[in-house]
């Protein structure tokens, strides 16, 4: 499983005043890629033993985050550090090029 | 440790070779690539695959992954790097570690052909997309396009058109190759314009989509003459040059077609498409023996990878299946004479 669950309402909270590097994954249930990205988050999660956090926003519950984002295909991965987004990727995208983006911004 | 069998690809054919080969008593390994499932993945519902009267792609291949899974084929869900044929037990590599395999399958299937346009790449994830199904929901109420001809063109059109009420599919002949039954679907939609004889120039806009540079093509009987003029007059676009038009759009689905994913296995022979090419033995009889061989004894193919005919679920499932009794009787084979 995430970290945790991202939401509209708790994205300032959780994501943007975070004290440490967020990964968010903007996903939706009918999307067959997010599915295969879900696995390989786990992956990193478990692998990151908490240094950083990995967060999962379902576009269809939340969609003012998708649009303040301008998230416009998913899956999209966004890392925030410090409240802004510093990495964005879009489609699936591996354990190393993931745990090689965070590895980076862990102090 | 040395596999029996090691299949390269997890869409239908991968998995279905996976289920065959260990019920056929062979130790298999299927090396799935990070993104495990094939093109069904990006589609969402099939109703052609017999057993199911209406399933989503990616329902269908967690399905068919749970039952090779549940049969004890172990999975690797991670890209195969290399393949070295040399010498026997073949060598897969994924990354730094070798898994020996007697046999191999390829089943790496086809992945999207992009437009190759210079602005492609930049805007790829920013309204130029190759799965309406996934991205369908940032397009509601925009005006989008669809690019192709073939069956996933018409697919592309009638998700997008669920959602968009201004959809432009976009071809570069004068007659679509799909299957009749999906065009007259397609045709029969309100919102959906068909523009034949048009090329995709360019996409564009800086940040996100914007507008299509379209081009007209020389004059046929079947196209309707003046409709891009038309289009783009009517959505606000302009014309940039003599056979030159832009048409403004929020969102582009590439359906062109597919490229068989061989970059990794440089010794097997490929036809002109791309495909790599089967060797049907034939046998004392002169009755066809082996229907799934490459070039390579011992590696065997199965799914889109080669068969750029008929692409479908079923029959990458139904290659799958040959593969692997052909790899268990070669096996058998090969055995006896060494």
């Amino acid at each position: 499983m995430a970290d945790i669950t991202v939401t509209d309402q708790n994205f300032d909270t959780e994501v943007i005043q975070s004290g440490k590097p967020v990964l968010v994954d903007f996903w939706a249930a009918w999307c067959g890629p997010c599915r295969m990205q879900s696995p390989i988050l786990e992956e990193v999660a478990k692998t990151l033993d908490g240094k950083a956090t990995i967060g999962k926003l379902n576009v269809d519950d939340n969609p003012a985050s998708a649009q303040r984002f301008g998230v416009m295909s998913i899956p999209t991965l966004m890392i925030f550090k410090n409240g802004t987004v510093v990495k964005q990727f879009i489609g699936v995208q591996s354990k190393d090029t993931l745990l090689g983006e965070l590895n980076k911004l862990i102090n | 440790m040395i596999y029996d069998v090691i299949i390269i690809g997890s869409g239908p054919s991968g998995l279905t070779a996976g289920i065959y080969s260990t019920r056929l008593g062979l130790h298999p390994l299927i090396i799935a690539g990070q993104t495990w499932g094939g093109q069904l993945m990006l589609t969402t519902d099939v109703e052609n695959y017999p057993g199911y009267r209406k399933i989503t792609g990616p329902e269908l291949m967690q399905k068919m992954r749970d039952q090779a899974e549940g049969l004890g084929v172990e999975i690797v869900d991670a890209d195969c790097t290399r393949l070295e044929t040399k010498e026997r037990p073949f060598h897969v590599a994924v990354g730094d570690k070798i898994f020996e395999g007697k046999t191999v399958i390829v089943a790496t299937g086809a992945d999207t052909r992009w437009l190759d346009v210079p602005n492609e790449g930049k805007l790829r994830g920013r309204g130029v997309s190759s799965c309406a199904p996934c991205d369908a929901f940032f397009f509601r109420g925009k005006p989008v396009a669809v690019v192709g001809g073939g069956d996933s063109a018409m697919e592309e059109t009638q998700v997008i058109a669920k959602v968009s009420p201004d959809v432009v599919l976009i071809h570069r002949r004068d007659e679509f190759r799909a299957q009749p039954a999906m065009v007259a679907k397609v045709s029969a939609l309100p919102q959906v314009k068909l523009l034949y004889n048009t090329r995709v120039v360019d996409v564009l806009g800086d940040t996100v989509l914007t507008g299509l540079l379209l081009e007209t093509g020389t004059l046929s009987p079947k196209q309707q003459v003046g409709s891009l003029p038309e289009l783009v007059a009517k959505f606000g676009g302009e014309q940039k040059s003599g056979t030159q038009w832009i048409l403004p759009r929020s969102g582009v689905f590439v359906a062109i077609g597919l490229i068989p994913n061989t970059d990794r296995f440089p010794g097997l022979t490929l036809d002109a498409h791309g495909n790599i090419v089967r060797y049907e033995e034939k046998d004392g009889q002169g009755m066809l023996s082996y229907f799934t061989k490459t070039n390579i004894p011992g590696v065997f193919t199965a799914g889109d990878v080669h068969d750029g005919r008929y692409k479908q679920a079923i029959t990458a499932a139904a290659f799958g299946c040959m593969a692997a009794l052909d790899v268990a009787r070669w096996l058998s084979e090969t055995d006896t004479h060494t």
